[in-house]
């Protein structure tokens, strides 16, 4: 309830700030729901709305698409490859991706390959063979066929944990100027800065884009117990048996009066 | 419900984890036994990190075995010049188990790692365990007593730096119960057990240390052993989960109360047998995975240490 409200108003702020600013170089304005997600003990995952105007000319022959992708921070990762050793499946021949999207979701009013040229898509970095073709060029492999095979891996490994997403068509486009769009975010998501990044085609020409930054970060109970354990970690040892004794002899004592 | 453990960094049931620690809490209350060994597979069959369920297991064998300990002591029961040996040995395992732990995260092998272990370790003691029993109930059926062979003399009375243990009424070599303990040192740390599991047989076979001195000895050894553990994986690891810890916890205190009252029902082979069958069952579970072609040969994880 309250959310669709918020909708409503966001969406009428949008419409009166494209009204008011309709020659706008970037061509399409964008508002988040919210910018800040906290995950506190009793987080579950997050969803967020992306609202947006689109700026310019409109034409019915020559109506214009939308693409939001929303990338999460990137990081260091190793892809193993499990191999059959004495019986035993064994993990072997590391290799090391640069950066890795720790989150990676491409929506949009249709699908991609219709809206752009493959080559559009693959220099701005929108799908997944982008961002695999972007993944093997930053490995130090020789062989380009392995860091194929292993920039694969990672982004179907990263998908089936839900963390990766594509082939969306979630951004719906009300009337001819405003679209918005539902992001989701599952329990696993990690803490970090992400990117909101929407763009804005039409006739397969990149017309606007927009970055619109989100902060996913730890906070309450989670933020304390999270930071004391990595920034103190022998207190936090200490603390852990403390606590372990304490309850230890807590039960006892509880237990004996009955 | 749902809640966010902050280290293992995964949403669990809250209700699931309870019932979890209540489950092998109260096995551990009937069997009279730690349950370590079977609360860290189970964590890692939740979803748990191997790394964090070793960890935050060692933390919550603290909590399961502090208060055994301080009445073993009221009593008199424990040895502590043997206890303290035993703990040098576990200082220098668990110094070693944590560096190995580190080491082998970083090559990416700590998983199978702990896999291996504990297929190992379940297997035999479940095995060992089972036959035991059967035995024992075979035995009972047929009305036959069997004769244990009383000497206390064995190889160990043999090694040199000789001490005296009054408590145990021991005069044996130091390095027998150095080495139990350093075992059991790398057991902590690599598998989040107790070690009761091997330090009891142990001492009662091999040490020939009176059996009324031997679980206040070894729990006297498993309460220090499991602390500095939980100490030195948060320092090096940043592995251990308070939050999973307490839930686990609460779940095994209570557990453990029905499970003593239980136990009494049962008759002690019978639930040797029991215990031996479950702990193969677990053991088989873990060598299952390690043997059939997974359906992802690949796997992510985070750039450590390079």
């Amino acid at each position: 309830m309250t959310v669709n409200i918020l909708k409503c108003l966001t969406v009428v702020c949008l419409l009166v700030t494209a009204a008011q600013t309709r020659v706008h170089a970037d061509g399409v304005i964008t508002d988040l729901s919210s910018d800040k997600v906290p995950i506190e003990w009793n987080f579950t995952g997050a969803n967020i709305f992306l609202f947006g105007a689109i700026e310019g000319e409109i034409s019915e022959e020559n109506k214009p698409d939308v693409i939001v992708v929303v990338r999460g921070p990137e990081k260091k990762l190793v892809v193993r490859k499990k191999e059959r050793m004495a019986g035993i499946w064994i993990n072997t021949n590391p290799n090391e991706l640069k950066s890795v999207p720790l989150y990676y979701s491409v929506v949009s009013s249709r699908p991609i390959r219709d809206i752009a040229p493959a080559s559009l898509l693959d220099s701005l970095g929108i799908g997944f063979e982008s961002l695999v073709s972007r993944l093997s060029r930053e490995m130090d492999v020789e062989n380009t066929k392995t860091a194929e095979t292993y920039s694969e891996a990672a982004v179907r490994l990263m998908e089936a944990q839900g963390l990766y997403k594509t082939g969306g068509l979630g951004v719906k486009i009300v009337g001819d100027r405003l679209f918005q769009v539902n992001i989701t975010l599952g329990a696993n998501v990690p803490s970090g800065s992400f990117y909101a990044d929407v763009y804005l085609f039409r006739g397969g020409k990149l017309l606007g884009r927009r970055i619109t930054p989100l902060t996913i970060h730890k906070s309450g109970f989670e933020r304390v117990v999270y930071n004391f354990a990595f920034d103190y970690p022998f207190f936090y040892g200490v603390i852990a048996v403390f606590l372990a004794v304490i309850a230890g002899l807590a039960a006892t004592a509880l237990f004996r009066k009955e | 419900m749902q809640i966010y453990l902050p280290i293992a960094e995964i949403s669990v049931n809250i209700f699931a984890i309870l019932a979890m620690g209540g489950a092998v809490g109260f096995l551990s209350g009937m069997f009279g036994v730690g349950g370590g060994f079977l609360m860290t597979p189970l964590l890692i069959f939740t979803g748990i990190p191997p790394t964090v369920a070793v960890a935050t297991g060692a933390n919550q064998i603290v909590a399961s075995s502090v208060s055994g300990a301080l009445a073993q002591w009221r009593r008199g029961n424990v040895d502590v010049k043997l206890g303290t040996v035993l703990l040098i040995g576990g200082v220098v395992g668990s110094f070693a188990g944590v560096q190995l732990v580190k080491w082998l995260r970083e090559i990416g092998q700590i998983d199978l790692f702990i896999s291996l272990a504990y297929v190992t370790f379940l297997g035999v003691i479940g095995g060992l365990m089972m036959v035991e029993s059967l035995n024992a109930i075979r035995r009972s059926k047929l009305g036959t007593v069997s004769v244990r062979n009383k000497s206390r003399h064995n190889w160990v009375h043999g090694l040199p730096l000789k001490m005296r243990f009054h408590r145990s009424k021991l005069f044996i070599s130091a390095i027998p119960p150095l080495v139990l303990g350093l075992i059991v040192g790398l057991l902590v740390a690599l598998m989040g057990v107790g070690g009761g599991f091997i330090v009891v047989p142990a001492m009662i076979y091999l040490l020939r240390v009176p059996t009324n001195v031997v679980v206040g000895t070894s729990l006297f050894q498993i309460v220090f052993v499991t602390s500095i553990v939980t100490i030195l994986h948060s320092t090096a690891n940043q592995t251990v989960d308070i939050l999973l810890a307490l839930l686990l916890m609460i779940g095994g205190v209570i557990g453990a109360q029905f499970g003593v009252r239980a136990g009494q029902y049962l008759k002690g082979e019978q639930l040797r047998a029991l215990l031996g069958a479950m702990v193969l069952a677990v053991g088989m579970r873990m060598a299952v995975e390690l043997i059939i072609r997974p359906d992802e040969l690949y796997s992510i994880a985070p750039m450590l240490g390079g």
